[in-house]
């Protein structure tokens, strides 16, 4: 027997979770926000272990969430293995690297000066670290039908990734299990899902959900569980959820639109740790073809209507290992714009050119290269339909938000943003939003599918031109604003998650990210109203800047690119699982 | 020292009021942070128009122009006298970029009553920016049979691309609900 635990939006009244796509995806997915609420992961992991000899834990604006060091002069003072570097406070040993494998959580393997390569405080590396060669800005021209077409696009398409690393594994009923293959060295694989006839929303209680594709269990060679979504969200047998440190090992939940769906592995500390020890076991594994519809009529509440058993046709990508310290992201910007470049004008447009400078400094942090980066026009049809994009229901395929998705140009593999006049968020009762993502994670690779890509607002590009000439100024340079929402949302694309939620329940699966609890980190005065407190009065208190600025694992955050908020304190930081996730991932190719 | 006494009770409340107005910043400020994590309306009405002249110098001042539309919607649901004008002033401002404008005419229709919200929508029916006349046939359906019966009036010659535009707001009128 299977029931339904309280959904986590619906234990605490209102928006408990990071940007609304997820949202409307968790109100069938159950409990793991909450769980992770009370997660007892040791997110200070930089000194949980002794220190080496003749070094103590220090923990300072230089290690906000501590870290074995000491202070040396010059060359000199320090243990076999570490190097005297300069930080903000002063000089300090660090622990010498060949790579980022070799750091404690919460460091990264980074040129530290006369030190050669060392590990280095992820909050205290400078932002445009990396050696990553200037983004390619190059016009793509006119995509997309010169009128509309007619009803619902969703297509089915291929991966643009190189016949050796796409298995083609057919189509098939839900409940269908499907065996696929995981060459030797492989260090990341996607499933995708893409429905050629499923019901494409469900009635939960009254509110619309996508029926997201849901493949589980995925199974290892010799049947070993290596995934499971119905064990991970429901209750069975009358058995909860069992802990998620036991059933996230690999995969954290998904959350997908209908139609097109995907699971990647990794995006967690563990399987970013095993995608580097050598990657996944080599062999036959399996997955079985699934989706909520399936499951819906045993939830309480739940309304799968009349629609019949979902069929898909199911895609592996796999990625050979190993994860390399720095990988090559291609994007593909759609100008759905009414002013402001256009596909011609935008190479040489200073304003652009800033977006993709800062972009691919925020980036390269995380060994994460820019590579090519082509502009596109759309027809003028699209322009007046989709510039204004009012998100509307993004569980429904065949709305404006999902449709927009659908323009792009055959065979591009590169990671596709849109960039608009205007978003309207529909959770917002006519408020507007800055970005929004298709999926988290997106069916990269994918091209054309109703969730692959990323919305950006571009009304801020050209103002703020007096702040754009100095340092990082989100709050003030328009270019710098629009290089930080494609680079998060291009984050979640790739896998990531918000470091802490807006309301400081619920966070990342990532161990090397600060978290930002609301019940330690708001001012006293606010605690009693945090979200995860037994009787909240009014909004729940949200966790902000001032919260998440304290430098450590318990209330830090703030300055990382996937914090929920742009402020004065941002810095585009990138932990070094955080930038792991992303260089697994299938769209990201070798430099 | 009985004056040094009365110098500090007085400043107590000054005290208490700039903390109140740095808290009230804070929030505001994160708020329009955002960069895809929904504010839903309860908040933005939780504080109260006292956050009435912050959002409104935010809307006017040189700031981002999504900051600006942003500040507007809050503007709109938490002090909806004081966001009235600047919402009227904004929806008519041909210089403002789209994002402005379009926040402007929802704010328009949430604020104003609907005879008044109708007289500075209509005109907007005949913007040259078809994504203004889409969000400004959607916002007078909002306002119900009166707002449609404009709308309808207006898109009645139109046809193909001319008439896109309107084509959800029309469709929302033709709805039971909308007679």
């Amino acid at each position: 027997m299977l029931g339904a635990a309280v959904p986590p939006d619906k234990q605490t009244g209102e928006d408990n979770t990071v940007a609304r796509p997820r949202r409307r995806c968790l109100a069938l997915v159950l409990v793991v926000s909450s769980v992770l609420a009370g997660c007892t992961q040791d997110r200070s992991a930089a000194c949980a272990t002794a220190c080496a000899s003749g070094l103590a834990c220090v923990q300072n604006a230089d290690f906000p969430g501590g870290g074995c060091s000491n202070t040396c002069t010059a060359a000199s003072g320090c243990p076999s293995g570490y190097g005297c570097v300069t930080m903000s406070t002063g000089h300090f040993c660090l622990q010498t690297c060949g790579s980022s494998d070799e750091c404690p959580l919460g460091f990264s393997c980074s040129v530290a000066g006369s030190a050669g390569n060392a590990c280095v405080p992820v909050a205290a590396m400078p932002l445009s670290g990396g050696s990553c060669a200037a983004p390619q800005l190059v016009t793509g021209g006119l995509i997309g039908p010169a009128s509309p077409p007619a009803g619902c696009q969703k297509p089915i398409v291929q991966s643009t990734l190189p016949a050796a690393r796409v298995q083609e594994l057919g189509t098939f009923d839900v409940r269908a299990q499907v065996p696929f293959n995981v060459p030797a060295g492989t260090a990341a694989f996607a499933i995708v899902s893409q429905a050629v006839s499923a019901a494409d929303v469900l009635d939960y209680q009254g509110e619309a959900v996508a029926n997201a594709p849901a493949p589980s269990p995925v199974l290892a060679p010799g049947g070993s569980p290596f995934f499971d979504f119905v064990r991970q969200n429901f209750i069975v047998n009358g058995n909860p959820p069992p802990d998620p440190t036991e059933v996230q090992l690999y995969q954290r939940i998904f959350l997908n639109p209908a139609v097109t769906g995907t699971l990647v592995f990794p995006n967690t500390t563990p399987g970013v740790a095993l995608a580097l020890d050598g990657g996944l076991p080599a062999g036959t594994w399996s997955l079985t073809v699934d989706d909520l519809a399936r499951l819906c009529p045993l939830v309480d509440g739940c309304d799968a209507g009349t629609s019949p058993a979902g069929r898909y046709r199911m895609t592996v990508v796999t990625r050979p290992g190993p994860i390399a310290d720095q990988g090559r992201l291609d994007l593909a910007i759609y100008l759905v714009t009414t002013t402001g470049p256009s596909a011609s004008t935008a190479p040489a447009d200073a304003a652009m050119q800033r977006v993709a400078s800062r972009l691919a400094a925020l980036f390269a942090s995380a060994g994460l290269c820019i590579g090519t980066i082509t502009f596109y026009d759309v027809p003028a049809w699209a322009k007046a339909r989709y510039a204004s994009l009012d998100v509307g229901s993004p569980e429904d395929p065949c709305g404006d938000y999902r449709q927009l998705l659908t323009l792009v140009s055959p065979g591009s593999g590169a990671m596709s943003l849109y960039f608009l006049d205007e978003i309207i968020d529909p959770a917002q009762n006519g408020g507007t939003t800055v970005g929004f993502d298709g999926a988290i994670p997106g069916p990269a690779t994918f091209p054309g599918t109703v969730a692959g890509g990323a919305v950006v607002s571009a009304a801020d590009l050209e103002t703020g031109a007096s702040s754009c000439s100095g340092t990082y100024a989100p709050l003030d340079c328009g270019s710098d604003l629009v290089a930080t929402i494609v680079a998060h949302e291009t984050g979640h694309f790739l896998g990531l998650f918000h470091t802490a939620d807006f309301q400081g329940n619920s966070f990342d699966s990532l161990v090397d990210t600060p978290a930002c609890v609301c019940s330690a980190c708001a001012a006293p005065a606010d605690r009693a109203n945090c979200a995860d407190q037994p009787a909240p009065g009014g909004p729940p208190t949200a966790v902000d800047r001032s919260s998440c600025l304290r430098g450590t694992q318990l209330c830090g955050g703030a300055d990382y690119l996937m914090f929920w908020q742009v402020s004065s304190a941002s810095k585009g930081l990138l932990s070094h699982d955080e930038a792991a996730v992303m260089r697994a991932n299938p769209a990201v190719a070798s430099p | 020292m009985r004056r040094i006494l009365l110098a500090c009770l007085l400043a107590v409340p000054a005290l208490a009021s700039a903390a109140t107005e740095d808290e009230l910043r804070r929030t505001v400020d994160a708020y329009l942070g955002s960069i895809d994590t929904p504010i839903p309306d309860a908040r933005w009405k939780a504080l109260g128009p006292e956050a009435g002249p912050l959002l409104a110098s935010i809307v006017t001042g040189d700031g981002l122009p999504t900051r600006r539309a942003g500040a507007l919607h809050g503007l709109s649901i938490a002090d909806p006298a004081r966001a009235a004008p600047l919402a009227t002033t904004y929806a008519r401002a041909t210089a403002e970029p789209l994002v402005i404008r379009s926040a402007a005419v929802r704010a328009v229709a949430r604020t104003l009553p609907p005879a008044e919200a109708m007289s500075v929508l209509q005109p907007l029916l005949s913007s040259p920016s078809a994504p203004l006349q889409r969000r400004t046939a959607e916002a007078l359906a909002g306002l119900g049979s009166s707002g449609c019966r404009a709308v309808q009036a207006h898109a009645a010659p139109l046809t193909g691309d001319a008439r896109a535009p309107f084509s959800k707001a029309l469709a929302r009128c033709a709805s039971p609900e909308a007679r």
